[in-house]
């Protein structure tokens, strides 16, 4: 009986868990060697006496609520004590850096001798678990804030490839894109087509010399904004190069481009540029007829506005 | 296994069985917390993951957010006792339990595992009596997530053909409620059956 009794007394000190047994009243019978390490409170002082004596901060009442479940149940019961007011707390004394003071506990409360109202309650120390997880939720978060960033930069360069960095309208590359999936469509009709808006400031080279290049650029964003305000919702406008902008016009026939171009012009007349005053723009249009390519129709709307220039400008051809 | 290896008597048994330890499981928590609740018939059924996130959907709604605590238990016969409550019926069972307005996460978490500790306990433990076996528990987990997250990836291929049984537990002078799922699967299904026949056996023998 003896020899059995000191064999429990070994294996109890053995455990490498804190271990003790407690009863409702929170009177400590038994306190293993880990608690002893760990806490830094001998069997001796603490058997006998009340728990709250030497961890006067525990939620007792809780504490009382979860031993009365485990003896009433008679299964055990867990808790995951990270709450400094939940259980004992033990300092945690680890030399390597950690994120931790105290130790993480993890608590089960099973039935010991339910009669006398004990219990034994074994402790784990899941600190390296929670750093972990904690290293984890750092880690995610920076993650998600790189990956907020990647997103971010990568939507900028898209709209960056598209875009005119001066005027802020569609490039020419996203305007060659725009037309090729347009002549791919089959269902145009003489009545029901698209066409192709190109215009240029009038006697912008003047502009440039007389008031330089920073002005020049002032009229290019000018034009393009009064442009971008007056065509309609669906039209393409880009800047080809230059001074000279495209538009490409969906569901249009001769008379509509020509209206449309026509608006342009007049938006563009009405404008007033300080230093400048007003300037203008000439207009050439042309109209998608079965079999054309992106060239033939550049190539009849350059005709057009060869022709603009050449009547006089500041007006609105179609070829 | 095949479904119709698990019979509708089996499954009159289970229900039987469950409904036993459901009243166990109220009667448990009207002691241990003095709350008075009612739980709901359990619906018992065989069926596989996709039934499972079916019955899910059409139980739980998606657009809330949820403590979902997550209990294994083994031995002769295991699974998996899953207690889900709504974000606002978990801080009001914090509130209930600390005596605290307006309980920290940490209460609420400790709060629910306690309400699930009681009920696997009570439930399983029950369960398993009635089948004359004794099954060990693990640590619990909870975790906070939406309705539609409620079944992972991994538990989609963990689980093939399932046992579900389901109910609803109710504490209305609390504001609290919540659902309770038991999965179990393969051979626990299989055992359960042979259980489930002895039982028989002795009721009838």
């Amino acid at each position: 009986m003896t020899e059995t009794l000191n064999y429990c007394t070994v294996v109890f000190d053995s455990l490498e868990n804190g271990t003790l047994i407690i009863d409702e009243n929170c009177i400590v019978w038994a306190w293993n060697k880990w608690l002893e390490i760990n806490t830094g409170i001998s069997s001796e002082r603490i058997i006998g006496k009340n728990l709250e004596e030497f961890y006067p901060e525990v939620d007792y009442k809780g504490l009382q609520r979860k031993i009365r479940t485990t003896l009433r149940l008679s299964t055990p019961t867990f808790y995951d004590a990270s709450l400094s007011n939940r259980f004992i707390t033990i300092p945690r004394n680890k030399i390597s850096s950690s994120l931790l003071n105290t130790m993480q506990l993890q608590v089960t409360i099973s039935p010991y001798i339910p009669q006398m109202k004990r219990v034994m309650i074994s402790i784990h120390d899941i600190s390296d678990l929670h750093e972990l997880k904690m290293t984890l939720q750092q880690k995610m978060a920076e993650i998600v804030r790189l990956n907020t960033i990647l997103t971010q930069d990568r939507k900028r360069i898209e709209v960056l490839s598209i875009t005119d960095p001066l005027t802020k309208l569609y490039n020419r590359q996203k305007f060659n894109e725009v037309l090729e999936m347009m002549l791919m469509r089959k269902h145009w009709s003489g009545e029901n087509s698209f066409g192709m808006i190109i215009a240029d400031v009038d006697y912008f080279k003047k502009v440039n010399d007389t008031y330089g290049h920073q002005v020049g650029d002032k009229v290019l964003i000018a034009v393009a904004q009064t442009l971008s305000q007056t065509i309609r919702t669906g039209d393409i406008l880009a800047r080809w190069g230059g001074e000279e902008f495209v538009v490409l016009v969906p569901d249009v026939n001769r008379e509509k481009i020509c209206f449309v171009a026509e608006k342009l012009r007049c938006a563009i007349e009405q404008m007033t540029i300080s230093k400048i005053g007003t300037i203008t723009a000439s207009f050439g249009t042309s109209l998608f007829v079965h079999g054309d390519t992106d060239e033939t129709l550049m190539y009849r709307s350059d005709l057009a506005l060869y022709r603009a220039k050449k009547g006089g400008r500041n007006r609105v051809e179609f070829s | 296994m095949q479904e119709s290896e698990f019979s509708a008597d089996h499954l009159d048994v289970l229900k039987e069985l469950m409904n036993i330890a459901m009243g166990n499981a109220t009667a448990s928590i009207a002691d241990l917390l003095q709350a008075f609740g009612t739980m709901h018939i359990p619906y018992i059924s065989v069926s596989d993951m996709n039934g499972l996130k079916s019955f899910i959907e059409e139980t739980i709604p998606s657009n809330q957010h949820y403590y979902v605590t997550k209990q294994l238990f083994g031995g002769m016969f295991g699974g998996e006792f899953i207690f889900v409550m709504t974000d606002k019926s978990a801080a009001n069972l914090g509130n209930y339990l600390y005596d605290i307005t307006t309980p920290e996460e940490e209460d609420i978490l400790d709060a629910v595992i306690e309400l699930t500790n009681i009920l696997s306990a009570t439930i399983i433990s029950r369960l398993t009596e009635e089948l004359n076996i004794k099954v060990q528990f693990f640590v619990p987990s909870t975790e906070v997530m939406s309705g539609n997250a409620l079944i992972g990836v991994e538990e989609t291929l963990n689980y093939h053909k399932i046992i579900i049984v389901s109910t609803q537990m109710v504490f209305q002078s609390q504001n609290v409620s919540g659902y309770i799922f038991i999965l179990t699967k393969g051979e626990m299904i299989e055992r359960l059956r042979t259980l489930i026949d002895q039982k028989l056996e002795e009721l009838y023998a």
